[in-house]
């Protein structure tokens, strides 16, 4: 019995496979080269338990109007392609599947259902983008686990993939990349989770330091590699209720500067920014939970002249199901 | 428990197939890759070649023979607005350098494109 069912789940995943392959293998293929999935984590990167999955839908609002030099805003004359304010709406899909009690596989997707960019200009019409970002594909390693101290170390590993739109067009004139749903890029990650818990009480701690390297972007006219992003955060929850606990997240982001055909620098790129990210997790019935959170940046720092990370708030909900 | 595991791999088979779905759905729009013999770019000017960012705006236009032409414009940095045969033209501080600015011509018949470079200098340089 137990072989017929391992031997028929093998055989459903290969013919899965096999006909993906067949039908979409030559789209796959059509690639394209990208600004991509907005920045930010939720915090809650706690282990999936074996054969646990965990379904994740979120949606994410985000907004910026201020640019800065350095750490203080500047404003900028009324004209061209000053930006007055930039927003997006954002819808995202997480399953994480735990393969046994210490390796978890995680994958992701989004889509932006607008991306827009206002002008000062009355002259420069308002642009908007819009479908499909790019996916994660992450694995995670529990190395260390102590089930009485509560304390777990787990590795992630991963990668970016645009698979999304990078060539929107509007009235056959391409959106500028900004605008572009899809980063264009590929970008490998590394994590690292910290998390401990304290046994008996309602608090616990957590810290995720990420890095994301980016592939270089070459096509016809366009060559440009994303900076090296370097992501830090320390994040400490407590429960109030079986039903109600409060998160609160200290981040600090910093890019590097990017690089345009070839080495040139683009000095008007890369980032420092700290954000402080609060949070409220409900839990309105076993296995599921609702989130509500915002990513408000206390500092900043920008190299050049850029349009600043204004705010940006999401709602989470996750169902789990357990497979055992 | 037989059906369980059938549920549990459908489960994960349908998730597996969306992601791997939406990894193949960005496709490039191969129709009409044809160079036309019919269309002819005369000329693709811009009124400056040379902007600062944010405060300069260039207007570019393309001068074609054919007939029923679809006008596509595309740069590598900075924003276009407009659409047909002239649109405006301006960049931000990041997209400071040469950039490249395309127009691609087309119809029934295939398709021509020609490019011009514009360069972008920096809002502080005087």
């Amino acid at each position: 019995m137990k072989n017929d069912g391992t031997m028929k789940l093998k055989r459903l995943i290969t013919i899965t496979l096999l006909i993906f392959l067949l039908v979409f293998g030559s789209r796959i293929m059509a690639q394209c080269c990208s600004a991509g999935n907005p920045p930010g984590n939720d915090g809650d990167q706690s282990s999936i338990g074996k054969k646990n999955l965990m379904i994740t839908v979120a949606y994410k609002y985000g907004f910026a109007n201020k640019y800065y030099t350095g750490d203080s805003p500047i404003t900028l004359p009324e004209m061209g392609s000053v930006v007055k304010e930039a927003s997006y709406n954002y819808l995202e899909s997480r399953v994480s599947y735990g393969i046994n009690s210490k390796m978890s596989v995680l994958a992701e997707i989004g889509y932006f259902i607008d991306k827009k960019e206002k002008y000062t200009s009355e002259s420069w019409k308002t642009q908007k983008g819009y479908g499909l970002a790019d996916a994660s594909l992450l694995f995670r390693y529990r190395v260390y686990h102590n089930w009485k101290k509560q304390f777990e170390i787990s590795p992630f590993v991963g990668i970016k993939i645009p698979i999304g739109v990078f060539d929107q067009e509007v009235n056959h004139v391409q959106l500028p990349i900004t605008l572009q749903p899809s980063s264009g890029s590929y970008r490998y990650l590394a994590s690292v989770y910290v998390s401990k818990g304290f046994p008996g009480k309602n608090y616990h701690i957590f810290s995720l330091s990420s890095i994301e390297i980016a592939q270089r972007i070459k096509s016809d006219n366009f060559d440009y590699t994303y900076g090296t992003l370097y992501s830090f955060s320390v994040t400490g929850s407590y429960k109030f209720f079986r039903f109600l606990t409060t998160v609160l997240q200290l981040r600090n982001e910093n890019r590097a500067k990017a690089h345009r055909d070839g080495n040139q620098i683009v000095e008007s790129s890369g980032y420092s920014i700290v954000y402080l990210a609060p949070q409220m997790q409900f839990v309105p019935i076993k296995n599921w939970k609702l989130s509500v959170s915002c990513d408000l940046p206390v500092y900043k720092h920008y190299n050049g002249i850029q349009l600043s990370n204004g705010y940006a708030c999401s709602f989470r909900l996750v169902h789990q199901l357990n497979f055992n | 428990m037989i059906i369980k595991k059938i549920s549990r791999n459908t489960l994960i088979i349908i998730c597996l197939n969306l992601f791997l779905f939406g990894a193949s759905s960005c496709t490039k729009d191969e129709n009409n890759n044809q160079t036309s013999n019919e269309i002819k770019i005369i000329s693709l000017t811009a009124s400056d070649t040379i902007i600062k960012a944010w405060v300069d705006t260039t207007h570019i236009q393309v001068t074609t023979t054919g007939d029923s032409l679809v006008y596509a414009w595309e740069a590598n940095h900075g924003a276009i607005s407009g659409k047909g045969s002239a649109v405006k033209y301006a960049a931000g501080q990041c997209c400071v350098g040469l950039n490249t600015i395309s127009c691609t011509v087309s119809n029934r018949s295939g398709k021509v494109s020609s490019s011009i470079k514009i360069r972008v200098k920096s809002y502080f340089e005087k």
